[in-house]
């Protein structure tokens, strides 16, 4: 076991507990956990990553990780990005109601509703 | 300073934010003529609240910054939903659009023909003498965005003076918070095939409203909310 394993597996690791612990869903949680499981796997049997590529038609095994990681990355990206949206609308919509309810009135405006 | 009644048919919207140096000239030009002025403040951090409270207007509050396009929404909701105007229009906060213009945009909606009249500064010549060359171009390419993504024929895409009808305006729901709202509203009059017309109308190129205006960076800021905005 090399020093680098040792640090990368530490931090795996950490995320691991940070995943657990967080507020995703069950699904998702899930699916994190098993990236973070497979990413300490590969750390330490580099070759399997290789077997894999090699099955895949893809070069190196380090390639496969980091194709991996880049449809996992925009994925990722697009999701929280729907999800940014969604909030945006939400947020909008509570800011609204709240200005249309309570109109405050001007000088001098002669009293009506 | 005014007893008359106000008129209620004719509700003017003026979404605002941070434009203490103009609101109150703005708001001035208001006072000797017979519109409602509906006013949204979009959480300005400056004294525009204060200011806006000198005058015989409905002011609605953002208690956070949400954009352009939500003001004008809030507006037209709380139109729609809160009084009985018939006309709306829509009018710019930094000073440059000139109230003499309201009546040519109520004119065609008056007759009943048309649901929409946009403002056009090029319909106007002498609108466009003071514009910089570099905004020229950005509005022209926004001619032709809006050609190509709607197919309107129009001379001037992002005016924010416009006029709508009652009816209309239910079809108008702008999702765009941002400045992207302007093309927002063009794709909804084509989509719901509204009658619209271009009437021409002064543009005036203070030093304020050129600092406020829009620049190439946020031309840019648009394209992407447009892009961003619709695939998800």
């Amino acid at each position: 076991m090399n020093p680098f394993q040792i640090l990368i597996t530490f931090f795996i690791l950490i995320l691991l507990v940070i995943i657990y612990r967080s507020r995703l869903i069950l699904i998702e949680r899930f699916i994190f956990m098993c990236i973070l499981l497979g990413g300490i796997y590969f750390v330490f049997s580099p070759q399997s990553a290789q077997k894999m590529a090699d099955l895949l038609g893809i070069g190196r095994g380090v390639d496969l990780v980091f194709y991996l990681f880049i449809i996992f990355s925009l994925f990722y990206f697009a999701s929280i990005s729907a999800k940014m949206r969604q909030l945006d609308r939400i947020l909008t919509k509570i800011v609204r109601a709240d200005a249309v309810e309570n109109p405050i009135c001007g000088k001098e405006l002669p009293s009506k509703k | 300073m005014r007893a008359k009644k106000i008129n209620e048919n004719v509700w003017v919207v003026i979404p605002a934010y941070n434009e203490a140096g103009s609101i109150g000239d703005v708001l001035d030009q208001f006072m000797n003529e017979d519109y409602s002025v509906l006013v949204v403040d979009d959480c300005s951090k400056d004294n525009t609240t204060d200011i806006i409270l000198n005058y015989p207007v409905i002011l609605l509050k953002h208690s956070i910054n949400l954009g352009q396009g939500a003001a004008l929404q809030t507006g037209f909701e709380y139109i729609l939903n809160r009084t009985d105007a018939k006309y709306i229009i829509s009018f710019d906060s930094d000073g440059q659009h000139n109230i003499k213009d309201i009546p040519t945009l109520l004119a065609p909606l008056k007759t009943g023909d048309y649901d929409v009249t946009l403002g056009s500064r090029f319909l106007m010549p002498e609108s466009v003498k003071g514009m910089p060359f570099s905004k020229k171009i950005i509005l022209k390419l926004g001619v032709l965005y809006t050609l190509i993504t709607t197919r309107l024929k129009l001379t001037d895409t992002h005016n924010g003076l416009r006029g709508f009808s009652r009816g209309t305006l239910k079809h108008i729901n702008i999702t765009q918070n941002r400045m992207a709202h302007a093309s927002e509203i063009l794709d909804q009059i084509a989509h719901y095939k509204l009658r619209y017309c271009e009437v021409p109308v002064t543009i005036q190129y203070t030093e304020y409203s050129k600092k406020k205006g829009q620049s190439i960076f946020n031309s840019l800021n648009i394209l992407w909310d447009l892009f961003f905005g619709r695939n998800y």
